[in-house]
C-alpha cells in the first residue's frame, strides 16, 4: 500500500503478512496468547518490527525497520495506524 | 549416541528453566519441525510447536533476505502475557524460548543466545565421540578382512613358487 525509507519492495509484502499470520498460529498452539508484534532481530542490531492492525474492517500490515528500538514502540505503531485510518477513512 | 545427545539438551534446558523464574518453557527443535528437547512448566503441544517454530524462523530468513540480509538472527512475537523468541542454534536446530511479559526483551535474547552457544557445545562434543565410535567400529570390522587378505596372499605366493 506505502513504503518509506529503506524500503525492500513488492515481494516483501506478503511474507510479513505471513510472518504475523503465522505467529497467529503459533501463539494459539502454544497458548500464548493473541500477539500484539512480532520482530526480527536482524544484523548491526536493527530490528524489524511487524504489527496487525484494522482499519475500517480490513487487516493492514505494518513493517518498521530500525536502527535502534524506539521507545515506545507500541504508541508509535498506534500513531501510524491513527494516520492510515484518517487517510484511508478520513478523519473520525 | 543420538539418546544421550538429547538427554545432555534436555538436562541443559531443565537448568534454564529452574534457573529463571520468568521463563516458562524452552524447547528445542530440528530446522524441519520435529522436536529433540524441552523443558516446560505447564503443558506443551511439542510436536505442533516445534512445526510452527521451524515455520517461523524459516519465514523470518525469507523476509530478512527480501529484505538484503543474510537471514535473521532471531525471531520474537509479543502477547500481552507472554515474549516468545526464536533462534537457529547451529545449522540443524532451533531453539525456542518462552517467558512471562516480567522477563525483559534484552534477557530473554540474552538467554537464548547463551543457551545456543552450550548446545552447539554439546552437539559438537556428542559428533566428536559419533566419530570416535565409527572408527572404532570400522577398525573393528576390518580387522579380520585384513588379516583374511593377508593369508590369501601368503598362499597365493606359496602356491606361485610351486
Amino acid at each position: 500500500m506505502a513504503e518509506v525509507g529503506e524500503a525492500p519492495g513488492e515481494d516483501f509484502a506478503p511474507y510479513s503478512s505471513t510472518v504475523i499470520e503465522t505467529a497467529r498460529k503459533m501463539s494459539q498452539t502454544g497458548d500464548l496468547g493473541d500477539p500484539i508484534c512480532s520482530a526480527l532481530v536482524l544484523k548491526k542490531g536493527r530490528m524489524l518490527i511487524m504489527a496487525e492492525a484494522n482499519v475500517g474492517g480490513d487487516s493492514i500490515y505494518l513493517s518498521i525497520l530500525c536502527r535502534k528500538v524506539p521507545a515506545g514502540v507500541q504508541n508509535l505503531i498506534k500513531r501510524i495506524v491513527d494516520c492510515m485510518s484518517e487517510t484511508l477513512l478520513g478523519s473520525h | 549416541m543420538a539418546n544421550q545427545y538429547r538427554e545432555a539438551c534436555h538436562q541443559e534446558l531443565e537448568k534454564l528453566v529452574s534457573r529463571e523464574p520468568d521463563l516458562d518453557a524452552a524447547l528445542l527443535c530440528s530446522v524441519d519441525g520435529l522436536p529433540v528437547a524441552f523443558a516446560c512448566d505447564n503443558e506443551l503441544e511439542t510436536d505442533s510447536m516445534s512445526a510452527m517454530c521451524s515455520s517461523m524462523l524459516s519465514l523470518g530468513d525469507a523476509l530478512s533476505i527480501q529484505g538484503g540480509d543474510e537471514g535473521c538472527i532471531q525471531v520474537v512475537t509479543q502477547s500481552r502475557s507472554c515474549t516468545f523468541a526464536l533462534i537457529h542454534a547451529g545449522d540443524e536446530l532451533l531453539l525456542a524460548l518462552m517467558g512471562n511479559r516480567s522477563l525483559k526483551l534484552g534477557m530473554l535474547l540474552g538467554h537464548a543466545r547463551k543457551e545456543v552457544e552450550i548446545i552447539i557445545e554439546l552437539m559438537a562434543k556428542a559428533n566428536t565421540q559419533d566419530r570416535k565410535e565409527k572408527s572404532a567400529r570400522l577398525f573393528k570390522n576390518k580387522e579380520p578382512a585384513l588379516l583374511e587378505e593377508l593369508v590369501n596372499r601368503v598362499v597365493q605366493e606359496a602356491q606361485n613358487k610351486q
